[in-house]
């Protein structure tokens, strides 16, 4: 399951880094905002299949605090680009997240039981693991708006605890063995 | 007439000795009003104390009132939280960005409460009887 982890994390990263880096370093403070979202959007959608498909306690708790965070930093991200009167702007980061997770649920929608419990919940490991690196190392550093910045950073430290807990989830569903 | 004059205060107004029993009396009565309200002041009033949640920590974690005495919560947070006792006897429900609720405390003992929605945030309320 390790390597199934490292897979998972191997491939998230890949969508996100796919891209020439010229063109990541050159991503504007509209198109993070757009990117940012989508993550956000689609660990929503993620969670929405689990709750359809998981009956596991623990797997379901985690994916209604998902639901509810992200819809949370969503809507903060809304109320920000609506007082900035700014428009994000779609990018190939967003696109290429999009049709990953597009993937990613078609072979989740095919599992059940335990093997979809350990598939979603090493997913949102790795799913976090690369958000949070790429919030924090490549997005905060580059946006020039400080109000989105705060977003950000604010945005980053509830994701992170999302991270720990998905790393818990994953230890608990006993999913490495 | 000179005789008489001597009780006045030498402009035909109120007699001397009346004008010090006058004094005592509002001595008197000042003191009391002051002890009435010492007394008053000393009855201890119910204070609001406040824990903010702020990046998923409850802030102070661990906070001692006194019986009588209220907890706001206020959520700095972007992520809804709650601040909800372990067995449910009391909750907050959810709290979304720089919302607060508060609860009062009318039981003395020790109280712990987490956060519905991200159980390892934890704080404690330690209710001293009056």
């Amino acid at each position: 399951m390790k390597t199934k982890t490292f897979l998972a994390v191997a491939v998230l990263a890949g969508a996100i880094t796919a891209l020439p880096s010229s063109a990541q370093d050159k991503m504007n403070d509209l198109e993070i905002a757009h990117t940012a979202y989508t993550a956000g959007n689609i660990d929503i959608r993620y969670a929405h299949l689990a709750l359809a498909i998981s009956e596991n306690a623990e797997v379901r708790a985690f994916a209604q605090t998902m639901i509810r965070d992200h819809e949370a930093v969503n809507e903060q991200a809304v109320a920000l680009i609506t007082r900035l009167k700014v428009t994000p702007q779609d990018n190939g980061l967003s696109q290429t997240l999009v049709e990953g997770a597009a993937a990613k649920r078609a072979e989740l929608m095919s599992l059940s039981g335990k093997r979809f419990d350990c598939a979603y919940a090493t997913n949102e490991l790795g799913y976090h693991q690369v958000v949070n690196q790429t919030v924090e190392k490549n997005f905060i550093p580059s946006v020039t708006v400080p109000p989105l910045k705060d977003l950000l950073v604010d945005a980053l430290a509830t994701f992170k605890i999302h991270e720990g807990h998905a790393e818990s989830m994953v230890q608990n569903l006993q999913c490495r063995s | 007439m000179s005789q008489l004059k001597r009780h006045f205060d030498g402009k035909g107004g109120v007699p001397l000795n009346f004008a010090r029993f006058l004094t005592l009396v509002l001595c008197v009565a000042a003191g009391w009003i002051a002890s009435t309200h010492v007394t008053v002041a000393s009855e201890r009033q119910p204070v609001v104390h406040q824990v903010k949640i702020e990046k998923f920590r409850f802030v102070p974690a661990d906070l001692t009132i006194r019986q009588g005495d209220s907890v706001e919560w206020i959520n700095l947070d972007i992520a809804p939280h709650t601040a909800t006792e372990d067995n449910k006897v009391w909750d907050t429900g959810r709290l979304n960005k720089d919302q607060i609720t508060s609860v009062t405390f009318s039981t003395p003992g020790a109280q712990s409460y987490f956060c519905r929605y991200h159980p390892s945030m934890r704080g404690q309320i330690i209710v001293q009887a009056q």
